[in-house]
């Protein structure tokens, strides 16, 4: 399915994650498949309740059941389903082989804690490492994302730190113990633009050094272009593109992926007004029968609302769910 | 690991209390005011009091009295007299029992404290087990349990409680003495003493208790169930903590922050509640004076229980807020 030759070390298939609500059951993940290998970075891209986030949670299985429901094939890990592990093995996984950060580094971090001792949190519960030894190394992976005068940040408490200085710590903690996957859940939407450069530039450089697979959950396809091997756009809860991050820019196939791009501010091209995708996110309570993406989509015709688009190979390793994919492309491409 | 962040500057805690003293003096200034005029709107004074119980109550006699006492002079006079004697820290004297009002309070006060301290160790430390484990099993047997038992606590009345006890324990079961503070046939001493002291004090502590367990039961819970919900939480859930470090650390660190604001603000409260108590129990302490002094008209040791409680308390809010700068990392000393 991808281009690249590494086997996959996580490998997701069909995960569905529902939520019980008063008014019914909601379903914010639908069978989504993907799989992620060794120094990859796969980027998760859709608009805000698309289900993006609720992936990110739902891997590690950190969403609280009840409401949520995590079911699906698998999720395959080291040889190991973390949809059928018990709390107690999958507590040895968390943290410790898949790490992951947050959205707002700003709440991210217990703000009575220093921020020493919150990295050593992890070290000791995953490593071996104790007291002054843990505490050498908790300044290392300080240094390591490169915060000035680390040992004497250590002892700072997360209020003493800037924005992109906590997500910096959050990383950190996030690399205590080696994981073999990083899942950046929004990592850089809540800094400022220049900061959020500098943190991509970061997660970058340390994927390479340490050869993890990177699972980069955005709405920003800047941001995206910038850092992906490979891009899996959701919408309403499902998979509608895969595609190589190359591939992606060069042709998007589905025409909601292309209206993404196209509601995207570019430089060389200043206009007065972006280009907005008409409508709303559907609601998961109601979603239409066929292709979710039908009611505002300018190129559907009813067949589209008829039955929901198969998962379609798109000739260079990627895949798009759309029955007008074909015609679509030739439009873009040419 | 690291402490230097709890460790406080003394030069600034220094000027911090400077401060501090300084924005009490008009507190102060205004309660001894209206303790002075209020308690001059009751009707009778000492010497009505003493005649009566004299049962010769002529005028001349009266008269002679109110002379003796003071009470002949105008308002204005007896507070102006009074202030000057407060500023030289002289609390006056109660012709009532013969003796300083100062040494009266002192002989009284610990045994007051004792109760109080006791009572709010207790409250605190079961209050925030009990809240911790309904927060925990939220919605489960124990949270339903805890929940109606706190809601009886804090829906029954202090003297209610102290009876009931008194008729469980004392007259029916015979296990603990109903009231005192010592065996008045015995005279026991070091070791003897104090067990003797602590089997008198179960009954008053666990009634002032009672109330204060149930407010800090519901106090916790809702904390709890607030910060569970917080992003950082999250965070520890994802470097793979287990349950227990996780509500402790995280969780019941940060909810602890409202408890001891909630505990600075009722210490004056629990200190009311001690007058009950003590009434009840007939246990030696500055309630119990407080309360003798309303109905003999012991004007000036009714003031001095009064200076002394609100010295108490505005005490008591300043350590409040220390203990809060060294709990919270956030709040600095200014």
């Amino acid at each position: 399915m991808t281009a690249h030759a590494s086997p996959a070390v996580l490998d997701v298939a069909d995960l569905t994650v529902r939520f019980r609500t008063p008014t019914g059951l909601l379903t914010a993940v639908d069978q989504l498949s993907f799989s992620v290998s060794a120094g990859e970075t796969l980027a998760i891209v859709g608009e805000s309740g698309c289900g993006k986030s609720v992936t990110a949670m739902a891997l590690l299985r950190l969403l609280r059941s009840p409401p949520a429901e995590i079911g699906g094939r698998h999720v395959l890990f080291e040889g190991q389903d973390l949809l059928r592990l018990r709390e107690r093995a999958l507590r040895n996984i968390r943290g410790n082989r898949i790490a992951m950060i947050f959205q707002d580094p700003l709440s991210a971090l217990n703000p009575v804690l220093t921020v020493g001792d919150q990295i050593i949190e992890t070290l000791k519960r995953h490593t071996g490492l104790r007291g002054a030894a843990a505490h050498r190394r908790a300044v290392e992976l300080l240094d390591l994302v490169r915060i000035p005068e680390p040992a004497r940040r250590a002892s700072d408490y997360p209020h003493r730190f800037s924005g992109g200085m906590r997500q910096r710590a959050m990383i950190a903690i996030a690399l205590a113990a080696s994981p073999a996957v990083l899942i950046a859940d929004e990592p850089t939407t809540a800094l400022d633009v220049t900061v959020q450069a500098q943190i991509l530039k970061l997660l970058n450089s340390l994927q390479r050094e340490l050869g993890m697979a990177l699972i980069l959950i955005s709405h920003d396809l800047g941001v995206v272009a910038e850092t992906a091997d490979r891009v899996l756009v959701m919408y309403a809860g499902r998979k509608v593109e895969e595609r190589s991050v190359l591939d992606l820019f060069a042709g998007p196939l589905h025409p909601y992926t292309r209206a993404l791009m196209r509601a995207r501010p570019r430089p060389e091209e200043l206009r007065e007004f972006l280009d907005e995708i008409p409508g709303i996110v559907p609601s998961l309570a109601d979603l239409p029968p066929g292709c979710a993406f039908a009611p505002r989509c300018s190129v559907a015709y009813e067949a589209c609302s008829a039955t929901r688009p198969a998962l379609l190979p798109s000739g260079d390793g990627g895949a798009v769910a759309c029955i007008r994919a074909p015609l679509a492309a030739g439009g873009v491409v040419a | 690991m690291s402490v230097s962040g709890v460790a406080l500057p003394d030069a600034r805690v220094l000027r911090y209390l400077g401060v501090r003293v300084l924005q009490v003096i008009p507190t102060i200034l205004a309660i001894v005011v209206l303790n002075f005029f209020f308690l001059r709107l009751a009707p009778g004074d000492l010497a009505e009091v003493i005649a009566g119980e004299a049962g010769s109550a002529s005028p001349e006699y009266m008269a002679i009295l109110r002379q003796q006492f003071g009470l002949d002079q105008s308002i204005w006079v007896q507070f102006t007299k009074y202030l000057t004697e407060l500023a030289q820290l002289n609390l006056g004297y109660s012709f009532r029992n013969s003796l300083p009002v100062l040494d009266l309070i002192v002989s009284r006060a610990p045994n007051t404290a004792l109760l109080m301290l006791s009572s709010l160790l207790i409250a605190v430390v079961l209050g925030v087990l009990f809240g911790a484990i309904s927060a925990q099993w939220r919605g489960k047997w124990p949270d339903g349990v805890i929940s109606a038992l706190s809601t009886v606590g804090f829906a029954t009345p202090l003297f209610w409680v102290g009876l009931m006890l008194i008729v469980l324990f004392s007259v029916e079961l015979r296990w603990l003495p109903a009231g005192g503070m010592q065996d008045l046939e015995h005279s026991y001493t070091g070791f003897a003493h104090m067990l003797d002291v602590a089997r008198h004090m179960v009954l008053p502590v666990f009634s002032l208790a009672f109330f204060y367990i149930a407010i800090y039961t519901r106090l916790t819970r809702s904390a709890m169930l607030e910060v569970q919900e917080l992003d950082f939480v999250r965070t520890a859930r994802a470097k793979g903590l287990n349950p227990l470090p996780v509500t402790l650390r995280h969780v019941l660190r940060n909810a602890l922050l409202p408890i001891v604001t909630m505990t600075g603000l009722q210490l004056g409260a629990l200190l009311s509640g001690s007058v009950v108590i003590e009434t009840v129990f007939a246990w030696p302490g500055m309630g119990r004076l407080a309360f003798d002094a309303v109905f003999q008209r012991d004007i000036n040791l009714l003031l001095g229980v009064l200076f002394f409680s609100s010295f108490l308390v505005i005490v008591s809010n300043l350590v409040t807020d220390l203990v809060y700068a060294l709990l919270d990392p956030r709040i600095d000393i200014r």
